[in-house]
């Protein structure tokens, strides 16, 4: 075994070269290798929102929105019921009605609610033309003719004390922005 | 030579560690199984999404059902658990699909698929943040299965890592009814479980 001092220092550094490549090539191996599920993280989690006010007009996903109702009503069973009406004009319906639409009610202290399936007796009862309308997504667009506007709507239960309410509308391919509408102060 | 001894010593206690570690290696199922919360009767269990407590636990020999005016009577091999109490999501929405009775020997039994969907079962409501809902889980299982029985729920049976609420029933086996009847309501509660205690 040779280990003359010109040799052991030439192996020293070649092992601490490669205790060096090593903490560079580790965590390189690891993010090549968790790409793809950082992208897929990011374009799920991470959002931008853009904030419209009730009744303004605004460019988004193809499309020009406009929330046109925005509205908390005593519910039943001790609930309060939030009625959200909006509507967008597009230049493709088709095209639009392909893409999923996430509708999504938020207050405060980050809870979030998704639209019920049936509305509420109260939403039939004071608003029944927004029982007609459809929820946001393939079906609004479908039954609407090219230079109409599509008209939608989305119900909420929530608990009567839930404050600071958010509406927030998205459709995937505008991600990662999405419409977001404070609650109007009576 | 004393350099040669102690390398493969190392050697020896490598090999050693690697093969403890290889035997020792939990499963894949219990590195990703759900996060339990664990608790009792008429106590609110909280997991991370949602709360759960239960209020009721009822065992009888036959199940009858009476929706818009008709009964049916359900006979089993088995007995009817019919588990009452009260779910609320905590931060979003979400739906409790899956409900299940865990025997003391570790088997675990389903909710009944038998009983009409016109009786509002745990799976086919919606959570919505801070309204808490009334629940009602139905198990058909064997007699033996009843005495020190959980009832397990969690929001799908296939999330990894997601919260599962374990509640430990205080039915001993011996207070077995003869007969339970479910009717269902037009108005909240949407059920109502006969004869009433």
């Amino acid at each position: 075994m040779d280990s003359s001092p010109a040799k052991v220092t030439s192996t020293r550094r070649g092992y601490w070269l490669s205790m060096m490549a090593l903490v560079v090539a580790l965590p390189a191996a690891l993010a090549a290798q968790t790409w793809g599920s950082i992208k897929d993280w990011h374009s799920q989690h991470v959002r931008q929102p853009i904030s419209v006010s009730l009744g303004q007009p605004i460019d988004y996903a193809g499309a020009s929105w406009t929330v046109t109702r925005f509205t908390r009503l005593a519910g039943s069973a001790g609930s309060a019921v939030v009625l959200a009406e909006f509507e967008a004009l597009a230049a493709d319906p088709e095209a639009l009605g392909s893409v999923p639409c996430e509708v999504r009610l938020s207050d405060g202290s980050g809870r979030e609610w998704r639209p019920t399936q049936f509305a509420d007796p109260v939403v039939r009862k004071q608003y029944p033309e927004a029982e007609q309308r459809s929820l946001c997504g393939g079906m609004a667009f479908a039954a609407t003719e090219p230079g109409k506007p599509a008209r939608m709507a989305a119900s909420f239960s929530i608990p009567p004390a839930a404050s600071g309410l958010t509406l927030s509308i998205a459709l995937y391919s505008g991600l990662p922005s999405y419409l977001s509408v404070s609650e109007p102060r009576t | 030579m004393m350099h040669m001894l102690q390398s493969a010593l190392a050697l020896l206690f490598a090999a050693a560690v690697l093969y403890g570690m290889q035997h020792t290696r939990p499963l894949y199922s219990d590195i990703t199984s759900p996060i339990v919360s664990s608790g009792g009767m008429n106590k609110r269990v909280e997991a991370r999404a949602f709360a759960l407590s239960l209020d009721s636990a009822r065992v009888a020999r036959v199940l009858n059902v009476e929706t818009f005016g008709k009964s049916k009577t359900y006979t089993s091999s088995g007995v009817w658990g019919v588990v009452e109490g009260e779910a609320e999501a905590k931060f979003e929405t979400l739906g409790l699909t899956s409900g299940e009775w865990l025997s003391r020997t570790g088997v675990r039994y389903v909710l009944t698929d038998r009983v009409p969907a016109t009786i509002e079962m745990m799976p086919g409501d919606v959570y919505q943040p801070g309204l808490p809902r009334r629940v009602l889980l139905m198990f058909e299982v064997p007699e033996d299965a009843v005495a020190g029985g959980t009832v397990v729920v969690a929001r799908t049976k296939l999330l990894p890592l997601d919260d599962e609420i374990r509640i430990a029933t205080n039915v001993s086996g011996k207070d077995i009814e003869p007969a339970i009847t479910i009717r269902r309501n037009e108005e909240r509660p949407p059920w109502t479980v006969l004869p009433q205690r």
